[in-house]
């Protein structure tokens, strides 16, 4: 996880900021966070919800432990989707397999929305 | 690979923090003040994920049915709420009076009846678009930021069960409680409205389109629930578009009928039709552009369009005689716009050259019928200057219309073949039509060209060939071609060898090569004839130097040569024993060169220069051969003593026509009165005495005496018969040749087919008619070319 | 060597993909023939000079080596033949390098660093062919060598993984957080005591991977099972025992869809089952239940037949005219949808029995050939055609075009979605006539005439000029007379909805057609072209398109 503590900022747009239910706060780049199309929905600056303006997303359902491994997963997709050829394998343990299920179907927002704009 | 069985892990269950169940009410609350809120654009106090995860768990725990209604109703309530507070107290006050036809006794109209002035009436329309437009507007933002929180259910439920959207669900809810709302109808004062204001604009008005275009805009993106592409615009307003257009249109069909000439007509149709494609095109759909562009085709083009092309004051006619290329040019437009065949405009414009060709037609005949005797043309000369009238006007009748055709009709193809027509039809229908053109080039080649440049003889000749083309008998044509270009050759009256192949270059180019060929092959004989005479002369100063008689021959191949000079018996003559001798050695030495060839003599062709001692001086006379026979007879006379017209004819045995003709002009004319004739007369008659005018006159040295004959004029009527004749008998040969050769070639045909295919081979010579073809294939059968079949006696088989 | 040049007209028995490679042109003969083309081009292309003839061979061998590699698995016979191809190149060139090569002992100077160096027997050939090269320049250039073919391997083994993806229609992307969740599942599914509220779609997924697997076990189906759950969905019954597929209805009795694939295992007992316990059941699908008797299904419909919206059953041959009655009978007012599909029971007689379904929106009647005859489905479209919004009948070979002109013609106005594949008993004018200015019907939706070998051009242009405006699927496999001029109209026809295109097999389609195809039909997301031979990797797809099938994907 890239955790870029330093940019504490929250008018940086080029980081976004989100947080757990036990109250781990990730900061993530906005282009990673747009993977997830509920995610971009949340931030999307055309869109007025208290989370564009905030630049930080609250996610009550979704543990620190679960959010670490969505980052994972987000950055893993951000760095592949433009050569998706032969990428390694993303690891996904199974004893959080059914959890990570949930977290991303509650994350994934519209069909086919996992390719960036 | 790897066995499940072998590590085992305790795979955790999602903690769902909302487990159990929810409750819908109050999920349902949250989501609802939510809406409200946007709604009134104040959803930055609104925390998406809460939303977005409240609407998540709902639909996980299998709520999604509820939700998609309740959103449904939801929304339908709020729109019917805006309708009824914000659109319908706004259209009461100002477009009442516009709908009075349109909505029977909707909820909340009729009430207030005082009609306003006209204006404010119109900028209210205007207002409660913009007002539609912007709870429009609004709804389309709401739409967007609900199906957003709602995505989830979009994914899992509507896609599942392939319900419209949320996005989609919401327009549908605008179309139906706002435009179509049962209570107050919308859509009905927005279409008056934009109605209004498209009335207001074909009356000339300025009218604020972008409100219009915006509405329009909605309309076309509230589409119906079948997927069929149709659209609220499509299904509810176009046709109400449509039906006031045809309304519009028919009257204006009316008015501009009645109040305009044909050039104004075409001027205001144009314009309609290029008012309506920028409506259609600035603020309406492109989708209706065609459709009202047939609207206005149909009322202004096609009702009422015979009527404007065959108007007399200023239709058809009118624009051709006056020029009116931008008339014409309209007519043509508009004219394909409905028609892509034209049918109208062709028709009458093929009328109106027929009807003018008829008149040059006429014209022509006129002048040979009635020549102008006061000064001092001949029957014969009228006829020459018929031929060049005719042609002269005909070619420009034909440079007329390709101006039109090229200036005003895009030089359309249809419109050319039916000028085709026209012109090959009139012409055709004068049968002089061959002869006419043949004496035209004819006398440009022996005079009317002299002197101009080679590109200015080859516009002569280019024009020529044009109406060459309309001619559909072009074997007439060939065999007075024919016979003109003998005379020329013959007579050496060509004023150039290279104009006059260039004629025939562009016959070739026209009809081919077969055509020429005879023409061609009379050329090469003139050239050969000059090289054997050289032959000739060398030889003779050799073997009779002494010779005092200069000869020259031209030997013509007969096939090549009008059939005129062919016939043997028709030209018999006994010359002078000197010119006897010097024939006879001509013809051995031809024939020492060319055994087995045949010469035979065509003295009518020829000419003589003989010098003549008169009392005063001696002149030199340029005569006919038959002319020179004759006068030589006069050298074995004394002074004073004749000879009659029989003694002459005995001694001479040249034919009757040409010793007439010959006398004529030694006796006759009064200038050439070599002869003096008893009793005077301008006839030739068998008691005739001619005796030696001795004391004949001139000033000049050199007398050409042109034989009557030679004088190069439209045939009389006997020969013109002579003509016709001749290119019958031409024809049946032709036509026997395509029976067989199409037989040949085939072995077996029905009687329609050979006839059609005899026809196709010879259309380019002449126009057969199916009785001489009918005619000639009894004649090859009764010959045992083909014979009929025994089975079916439509067939014929090819005898070998 | 070549029998065929012998003219012996004796032929040994045909294998099933001989005979369907011969149906469509496509012989050995006529492969040889291409191959020697191809080979006599590249001779003809290539007059190369000595030199360069032995550095091309170099390169070639080292391909063809590779190439070896990978296709080990391929059949043992294969890989022969490419073996003794490429010894025999290998000779001709060991020949040239032979007679030009210093032998070993010689000094000689290398070609890359100009060093003197003593030839040995192992000294490399430079890369241009030209010369040798001394030890260290050999060594680095070996490396090289290595590098590059690895290269090649994997960009190969990449090319194949695409392929693969492709042939199994997946998108081909990064993939999904939930499907590589839903794998991990999956595998472990033993593992698992409880899937949790994952959502009906997830829990469907895995269900769908678990039947592919076929690891859906009597173990594994109670994860799937709850009481609220309204629809199920399994793809592969073969290891549910009878036991299982009764818990079904007794965990999940608020059941109200259920679809049940090859459960071989179904007998009459659990149907009648369902039929006590499922009381809001009003869609079934059962496939394989072969044995399921005539009687039960009797009982059945007696029982909850009136309920029932859609039925669907394939593959039995105990189905008969009893049961046939009892649906009629008990599910006239309610059955909107009925497929029957490889029911052998069903004779032509039975069908008018279906004339009782006035409500009837959906029918299928496919794969059962001797039971459909041109007079009875027009008998039947007359009553029920109106309605009609689906309609499939593949391979009814005895349907002819009277049946397109006096049944769906005349009767199917709300026709959406056709499918006659196999039907081969209509021709190229029957079709086109149904489709000429069928002004009474706004346009198919999904049309398949996949293998109907009489139809060509004329029908299938008529179908464009009549549905442009709707189709949304268009399948025309195998419809091998179709010319360039019906995909040229298809392109130029406006068809805003046309998403998925299946043209295998049809010869005359090839890369400019594709491309002109994906750039016009702006929602064209899917294209199937296996047997396209003239659909090469060249051909330039919109992005978003998937092609499936094209040769040069399966090297």
């Amino acid at each position: 996880m890239s955790g870029e503590n330093s940019s504490k900022d929250s008018g940086d747009k080029e980081y976004v900021r989100l947080v757990s239910s036990d109250g781990f706060e990730y900061s993530i780049l906005r282009s990673a966070a747009a993977v997830s199309g509920t995610l971009r929905g949340m931030l999307s600056q055309s869109s007025n919800f208290v989370e564009a303006k905030q630049n930080r997303v609250v996610l009550p359902n979704i543990s620190g432990v679960l959010l670490e491994k969505v980052c994972e997963y987000l950055y893993y997709n951000l760095k592949h989707q433009n050569n998706p050829g032969n990428i390694p394998e993303f690891d996904v343990p199974p004893e959080m397999a059914l959890e990570l299920l949930v977290a991303s179907d509650f994350l994934d927002g519209k069909d086919g929305s996992i390719r960036s704009e | 690979m790897m066995s499940s069985g072998k590590s085992r892990v305790k795979m955790r269950p999602p903690r769902n923090r909302d487990s159990g169940d929810v409750n819908f009410d109050d999920s349902w609350a949250v989501l609802s003040t939510a809406m409200q809120e946007m709604y009134r654009k104040n959803a930055s106090r609104l925390s998406y994920e809460e939303l977005y995860r409240t609407a998540y768990t709902l639909v996980l725990k299998k709520h999604a049915e509820r939700l998609y209604n309740s959103f449904k109703t939801f929304v339908a309530q709020h729109l019917r709420e805006i309708v009824s507070t914000e659109l319908a107290p706004l259209a009461s006050n100002t477009t009442n009076s516009l709908l009075t036809s349109t909505i029977g006794g909707g909820g909340v109209t009729s009430t207030i009846a005082v009609p306003l002035a006209a204006a404010d009436k119109r900028e209210g329309g205007i207002r409660f678009l913009k007002a539609v437009k912007a709870q429009w507007d609004d709804h389309c933002l709401c739409m967007r930021m609900i199906s957003d929180i709602l995505m989830y259910m979009d994914r899992v439920y509507c896609k599942e069960l392939q319900l419209p959207l949320i996005y989609d669900a919401g327009l549908a809810l605008f179309r139906d409680h706002v435009i179509r709302n049962n209570e107050f109808q919308v859509g009905e004062h927005i279409y008056a409205i934009i109605l209004d204001q498209i009335q207001l604009e074909r009356d000339g008005d300025i009218v604020d389109t972008s409100a219009i275009k915006a509405t329009v805009l909605m309309l076309e993106s509230l589409t119906e629930d079948k997927i069929d592409g149709e659209t609220v615009y499509s299904r509810s307003f176009e046709p109400k578009f449509l039906r006031s257009s045809v309304d519009f249109y028919t009257a204006e069909t009316d008015k501009l009928s009645r109040e305009c000439d044909s050039s104004q007509y075409l001027i205001k149709t144009e314009k309609r039709l290029q008012e309506e494609f920028e409506r259609a095109m600035s603020y309406l759909s492109m989708t209706s552009e065609p459709k009202i562009t047939k609207i206005v085709e149909e009322n202004l083009i096609t009702k009422n369009f015979v009527s404007v092309i065959k108007s007399d004051a200023s239709g058809l006619t009118y624009m051709i005689s006056n020029d009116r290329f931008d008339d014409l040019k309209r007519l043509y437009r508009l004219c394909k716009r409905v028609d892509p065949e034209k049918t109208d405009l062709r028709s009458a414009l093929m009328a109106r050259i027929i009807q003018q060709g008829g008149e040059i037609n006429q014209d022509a005949l006129e002048v040979l019928k009635h020549p102008d005797k006061s000064k001092g043309v001949t029957v014969q000369n009228a006829a020459t200057i018929a031929a060049f009238k005719w042609v002269e006007e005909v070619l420009g009748l034909k440079e007329k219309y390709d101006c039109i055709l090229n200036d005003t009709m895009d030089g359309d193809n249809q419109i050319q073949t039916s000028l085709t027509n026209a012109f090959s039809s009139f012409i055709n229908q004068i049968n002089r039509c061959s002869e006419f053109l043949s004496l035209f080039i004819d006398d440009n080649l022996k005079k009317g060209l002299k002197g101009k440049t080679e590109d200015e003889a080859e516009a002569v000749l280019d024009r020529a060939i044009t109406l060459f083309r309309y001619i559909t008998d072009k074997d007439m044509f060939e065999t007075y071609y024919k016979t003109h270009l003998a005379k020329r050759l013959l007579g050496g009256r060509s004023i150039s060898d290279d104009v006059e192949r260039m004629m025939i270059t562009k016959l070739k180019m026209e009809v081919g090569f077969s055509f020429t060929t005879k023409l061609e092959g009379m050329f090469k004989d003139m050239k050969v004839s000059n090289d054997i005479m050289q032959e000739y002369k060398a030889h003779v100063q050799i073997t009779d130097p002494e010779r005092t008689i200069d000869m020259s021959v031209s030997v013509l191949t007969s096939t090549n040569w009008p059939v005129s000079l062919s016939t043997i018996e028709s030209h018999t003559c006994v010359y002078p024993p000197e010119i006897e001798r010097i024939k006879r050695s001509f013809e051995k030495f031809y024939v020492d060169r060319h055994s087995g060839r045949v010469l035979t003599w065509n003295p009518n062709m020829g000419n003589a220069d003989i010098r003549v001692a008169f009392r005063k001086r001696k002149h030199e006379l340029n005569v006919s051969t038959y002319a020179m026979v004759i006068l030589m007879l006069f050298n074995d006379l004394a002074d004073g003593e004749s000879l009659t017209f029989e003694e002459i004819k005995a001694a001479t045995s040249i034919p009757d026509n040409e010793l007439i003709r010959n006398l004529q002009s030694l006796a006759v004319v009064p200038k050439t009165r070599i002869l003096i004739k008893q009793p005077m007369s301008k006839d030739i008659n068998v008691a005739d005495r001619f005796s030696f005018n001795l004391g004949f006159e001139s000033q000049y040295i050199r007398i050409k005496i042109p034989t009557v004959a030679y004088i190069n004029k439209t045939e009389t009527e006997t020969e013109r018969k002579g003509t016709m004749d001749k290119v019958d008998e031409l024809r049946r040969y032709q036509t026997d040749a395509a029976i067989v050769r199409i037989m040949k070639a085939r072995k077996s045909l029905e009687h329609n087919i050979l006839v059609a295919e005899v026809t196709g081979q010879l259309s380019s010579h002449f126009r057969p008619d199916a009785a001489l073809i009918k005619k000639r294939i009894d004649a090859m059968l009764e010959r045992e070319y083909i014979e009929r079949s025994a089975e079916n006696r439509q067939m014929y088989h090819y005898l070998a | 060597m070549s029998r065929n040049a012998g003219g012996s007209r004796v032929r040994g028995p045909n294998s099933a993909l001989t005979e369907f490679l011969r149906e469509r042109g496509i012989d050995a003969n006529a492969i040889r023939h291409r191959y020697e083309e191809t080979l006599q081009q590249q001779a003809t292309t290539s007059p190369d000079t000595v030199v360069t003839v032995s550095g091309s061979s170099a390169t070639s061998r080292s391909l063809s080596r590779d190439e070896v590699e990978t296709t080990v698995s391929s059949s043992s016979r294969s890989r022969k033949r490419t073996k003794k191809k490429h010894e025999d190149s290998d000779d001709e060139g060991e020949l040239l390098a032979r007679m030009t090569r210093p032998r070993p002992g010689q000094i000689d100077f290398c070609a890359e660093c100009q060093c003197r160096f003593t030839v040995t027997a192992y000294s490399k050939t430079a890369r241009d062919g030209n010369g040798l090269l001394c030890h260290s320049c050999g060594s680095k250039y070996a490396q090289e060598e290595k590098q590059q073919k690895k290269t090649q391997i994997s960009s190969r083994k990449r090319k194949k993984s695409i392929a693969a993806a492709l042939l199994d229609k997946q998108e081909f992307a990064v993939p999904k957080l939930q499907d590589l969740c839903i794998k991990v599942i999956a595998k472990y599914i033993e593992d698992v005591e409880i899937l949790g509220d994952i959502g009906d779609f997830n829990m469907e997924k895995i269900a769908r991977i678990l039947s592919r697997n076929r690891s859906l076990k009597d173990n594994t189906l109670k994860l799937f099972l709850n009481p609220s759950i309204k629809r199920l969905h399994f793809w592969d019954c073969s290891n549910l025992s009878s036991d299982s597929l009764e818990l079904i209805a007794s965990y999940c009795p608020l059941l109200e869809s259920l679809t049940l694939s090859m459960c071989g295992q179904m007998t009459d007992k659990v149907i009648d089952y369902y039929s006590t316990n499922l009381r809001n059941l009003h869609s079934l699908t059962i496939n394989g239940g072969f044995l399921i008797t005539s009687g039960c299904w009797v009982r059945f419909f007696d029982k909850i037949g009136s309920q029932l919206v859609r039925f669907s059953l394939a593959n039995t041959l105990r189905f008969n005219r009893e049961s046939l009655q009892a649906l009629v009978r008990n599910c006239s007012a309610t059955l909107e949808e009925l497929s029957l599909s490889r029911v052998g029971s069903l004779k032509n007689e039975d069908i008018p029995l279906l004339l009782q379904l006035p409500k009837l929106t959906a029918l299928e009647l496919s794969y059962m050939r001797d039971a459909i005859t041109d007079d009875d489905v027009i008998d039947l479209l007359r009553v029920i055609g109106p309605r009609l919004v689906t309609l499939n009948l593949d391979d009814s070979g005895d349907l002819t075009d009277k049946f397109l002109l006096e049944g769906v013609r005349p009767y199917c106005g709300r026709l959406q979605n056709l499918s006659l594949a196999l039907c081969d008993g209509f021709t190229d004018a029957g079709v086109r006539d149904v489709f000429k200015d069928w002004e009474f019907n706004n346009g198919l939706i999904n049309a398949n005439f996949s293998r109907c070998t009489n139809v060509g051009d004329e029908a299938i242009q008529a179908l464009i000029d009549h549905s442009a405006k709707t189709l949304v699927i268009l399948n025309l496999n195998s419809v091998y007379k179709l010319t360039t001029a019906t995909f040229q109209l298809l392109a130029s026809s406006d068809c805003e909805f046309l998403s998925q295109l299946d043209f295998g097999f049809v010869h005359c389609v090839g890369d400019e057609e594709i491309e002109v195809l994906t750039e016009r039909c702006k929602s064209l997301q899917l294209i199937e072209a296996y047997g396209n031979i003239r659909i090469t990797e060249l051909a330039k797809v919109k992005r978003g398109v998937k092609v499936l099938g094209r040769q040069s994907d399966s090297l």
